[in-house]
């Protein structure tokens, strides 16, 4: 089930209002559980042995760890349990894959059969989620939660499953312990952000992706200016789908009463790369920050150091979001950006120098060159596309308008959203026109609903 | 000290006291959002007063933009098959005046005539009431889907006369009957019940089935469906503008209406004698006890019914010409329990007999020819007559 899902709303309703019931008795975090794994067992009850097994894990190697001498050993056990799953389910066809591909090329006639593993949607999440619990308990950063139902709460909270954001135990944890203040004003600003994640879900990014899929499903048949479309094109489709995702999720959790953390912030207006990963999946970002990179040695052991492990985590990261070699290359073109581009950002002249606009550009730039080995079928493919751009001729690219009728007003509301004129925005009639005509849009134009770009991560 | 008391002095449960908690600073102020769309709660009570007006005002308006004005030979054109927000509109447009509609699949719409060459045009020219038979059939209706059109879009001609015609092709076997155990494509499934009963060749999410289920009592859903087929070739805009991309929207959105005179493409209007494509058939026909078209037919007519129409109903005529004799045998017993089951409901019907065989375009379709006769055959009905007879009585 998904948010933009009609079967959504009757779920919404029954459990929501039960919840408005139980919020302040004893039963409240066992609803949420019960919810969380209808609204997961939806999808296919098998999934629920899956999260079940992991948070039962980690909730006991915890509390093995609570007071022990032994803590690093039952860290390394839940390490070892959490990422050992997520291989097994999420690389082990990959592996195969290229171990067949190795095999071959030494000679020999010998083949692995593939897996045929199903990977559990939201398992990257929800196992991000448990191993930051467990990291955190390891470094005495939370408390250990003695309550089995309130931590499976935590883990399984059905508007953060499918897609994160991945929310920290210091947050979440803290806030399922204590009391729940739900009133129309968190009622409002639940409303105010599924609204907006729905207009980006099911307008742009849904929008966008026919325009992108026609490119990407066939490259060979289309020129540069097409190609170079459909790369800018997907810059946006995926950041709509992704922070349109993530906008509902934080706005059904506001209803439920949860501050959940901010996961885009107008990624496209950053100045560097740099910047764009403090405002690109936040959760995610600062999850690798705080859970590889600076484990890694951070910036702490020299420069060469520092920019290894910078590369070292932005392929892992790259890693995270699928099993294939474009994700990994995409994420080493991020690190290669960040290293190359990280002492420029921090000079004087960049900072000073530079206008915002050129900086801003020259980021869009680099993040969607790296977008087309995320979007690309195959290394081959993306290669094809690069070649493309610059050597194919100029054609009529077929771009549709109304595609570039939205784009712009809202590349133009996120540059006024961050400048002085922001008070502009808070204009309330401008504001109640601006969401009811998102909101007959959406009734009138929204396309033909296609699945979330990371759920599948 | 309990452990939660302790916690809340920042004592741990080992006696130690808790040392400050590093809370990453994206956690620490979260902010609402990276944009200004931040309501309070009256302010989304004004947003969904304009929301809900804007959306019961926008399809009203849009009638008086676009000009409809369905004359005697109307038929609901072939193009909008689908758009069932026309059909709701057309039926709104007989509220008023002296018609008795013909409610059917493609045989009373006319599959392979032009639009005055229908049932209801031969019915108005061989009588003398010229303009009391209107063509409110819509091509591909099944008869589950009729009772979904009646029941859902039908609303508007409560209390007026009917002729309803049941297609003895939906009876022909278990798969036209939708009691296949296998997935099936056919037409109108938004017309189909999406819950209860559960039809088993029809697979569809239970969220899509719940957006049709909400949709219906949407007008502005339906209108909005009509946008598409009408203007965007049942396409919504992002794909139309895909295969359309140096045409701006505005430009697809003509305010002109199909024409309802169009016959299907790729049909023959030839007699299936003619033709290599229809041979000897042996269908083995289902029971009406069993069967599920017949049993959602007897539910659309409960429907009517209910709503104070009186129903006359027609069956067939079938193309019996093209049946094996065993299958023939089967399909006359058919049409005689066809026949007991209306005259125990005190339904008035006619079994017409079959046209002659050259009359048929295929298995149930007739030709122009075939509709004259079978309009004489109906007009001579003394059923149908005590039908009609009523009618003008009541009617001015």
């Amino acid at each position: 089930m998904m948010f933009q899902d009609w079967m959504f709303l009757p779920f919404f309703l029954v459990s929501y209002a039960v919840y408005l019931a139980l919020k302040n008795t004893r039963f409240r975090n066992a609803w949420i559980v019960l919810i969380s794994y209808a609204f997961y067992g939806y999808l296919s009850p098998i999934y629920l042995i899956m999260i079940t097994y992991a948070l039962t894990v980690d909730f006991f190697l915890t509390w093995l760890m609570d007071g022990s001498r032994r803590k690093r050993l039952w860290l390394t056990i839940s390490l070892l349990n959490d990422v050992g799953l997520l291989c097994f389910f999420k690389y082990a066809n990959f592996a195969v894959e290229n171990i067949n591909i190795l095999v071959e090329k030494a000679g020999s006639d010998y083949e692995m059969s593939s897996p045929g593993l199903l990977l559990p949607v939201g398992l990257s999440f929800y196992l991000f989620k448990s191993i930051s619990y467990v990291m955190d308990c390891y470094r005495g950063d939370v408390d250990r939660e003695r309550n089995y139902i309130t931590y499976a709460a935590f883990v399984s909270f059905f508007p953060l499953l499918i897609a994160g954001p991945i929310e920290r135990a210091g947050n979440l944890l803290t806030q399922l312990r204590g009391k729940i203040r739900v009133s129309m004003f968190e009622v409002s600003e639940g409303i105010s952000l599924f609204v907006m994640g729905l207009f980006k879900k099911v307008v742009m990014a849904d929008g966008l992706a026919v325009y992108v899929n026609n490119v990407y499903d066939n490259p060979s048949a289309h020129q540069s200016p097409a190609l170079l479309l459909a790369t800018f094109a997907f810059a946006w489709q995926i950041y709509f789908d992704f922070s349109g995702y993530s906008d509902m999720a934080r706005g059904v959790a506001r209803m439920f009463g949860f501050k959940i953390m901010l996961n885009f912030n107008n990624p496209y207006l950053a100045t560097g790369l740099s910047d764009f990963w403090q405002r690109w999946h936040i959760s995610l970002s600062a999850w690798f920050r705080d859970y590889v990179y600076i484990p890694l040695g951070g910036n702490r052991k020299g420069n060469a150091r520092t920019y290894f492990n910078l590369f070292l985590t932005m392929v892992v990261s790259g890693l995270w979001h699928g099993a294939a070699w474009t994700f990994i290359i995409w994420g080493a073109v991020h690190g290669l950006g960040v290293g190359l581009t990280r002492g420029l950002e921090q000079s004087v002249f960049y900072k000073e120098k530079v206008p915002r606009l050129a900086k801003q550009v020259l980021c869009f730039l680099i993040v969607s060159f790296a977008w087309i080995f995320f979007k690309a079928k195959t290394w081959d493919d993306a290669c094809l596309i690069i070649n493309r751009i610059f050597t194919s001729g100029i054609s009529d690219p077929s771009f549709p308008l109304i595609i570039l009728a939205l784009i712009l007003p809202i590349w133009l509301y996120q540059f006024v959203y961050e400048s002085r004129a922001r008070q502009i925005l808070q204009f309330v009639p401008l504001k109640v026109a601006l969401v009811v005509l998102m909101i007959l849009y959406m009734a009138v134009f929204s396309g033909s609903a296609q699945p979330f770009t990371y759920d599948a991560f | 000290m309990s452990y939660h008391e302790g916690r809340r002095k920042g004592i741990m449960t080992d006696g130690t006291t808790q040392r400050k908690r590093r809370i990453p600073r994206e956690i620490r102020d979260i902010p609402f959002s990276s944009n200004a769309m931040r309501f309070s709660g009256w302010q989304w009570l004004i947003v969904l007063i304009v929301v809900v007006l804007c959306m019961s005002l926008i399809p009203v308006v849009w009638e008086r933009a676009e000009k409809f004005e369905p004359g005697p030979d109307y038929r609901v054109p072939f193009e909008l098959g689908y758009d069932y927000w026309m059909y709701d509109r057309l039926c709104r447009s007989y509220k008023d005046k002296n018609v008795i509609p013909l409610i059917g699949d493609s045989v009373i719409w006319g599959h392979y005539v032009a639009s005055e060459q229908t049932l209801s045009q031969y019915l108005n020219r061989l009588s003398d009431d010229s303009n009391t038979y209107v063509n409110a059939a819509i091509d591909g209706s099944h008869q589950v889907a009729l009772a979904g059109l009646i029941k859902y879009y039908g609303k508007n001609l409560t209390g007026k006369k009917v002729i309803l015609h049941c297609n003895p092709l939906w009876l022909t076997n278990k798969k036209r009957d939708m009691r296949s155990k296998k997935e099936q494509q056919f037409n109108h499934p938004d017309l189909v019940p999406q819950f209860l009963p559960r039809i088993s060749c029809y697979r569809k999410d239970d969220t899509d089935r719940l957006g049709i289920v909400i949709k219906r009592v949407m007008p502005f859903a339906a209108w909005v469906n009509h946008l598409r087929i009408a203007y965007f070739d049942s396409l919504d805009i992002y794909t139309w503008s895909q295969e359309h991309p140096d045409r701006p929207l505005w430009s697809a959105v003509t305010f002109t209406l199909p024409s309802h005179s169009n016959i299907p493409p790729e049909t023959d209007p030839i007699p299936w004698t003619q033709t290599d494509k229809y041979g000897m058939q042996g269908p083995p026909w289902v029971e009406i006890d069993e069967s599920l078209q017949w049993s959602f037919f007897e539910q659309a007519i409960e429907t009517l019914e209910s709503r104070g129409n009186k129903v006359f109903v027609l069956v067939g005529p079938y193309n019996r010409h093209m049946l094996k004799e065993t299958s023939a045998t089967v399909y006359d017993q058919l049409m005689l329990d066809i026949g007991a089951r209306l005259k125990e409901k005190n339904i008035p019907y006619f079994l017409p007999s079959p046209l002659p065989s050259e009359k048929y375009a295929d298995s149930s379709h007739p030709l122009s020819e075939g509709y004259e006769m079978l309009a004489g055959e109906i007009l001579k009905n003394d059923a149908f007559l005590d039908f009609v007879g009523e009618s003008k009585e009541i009617l001015p």
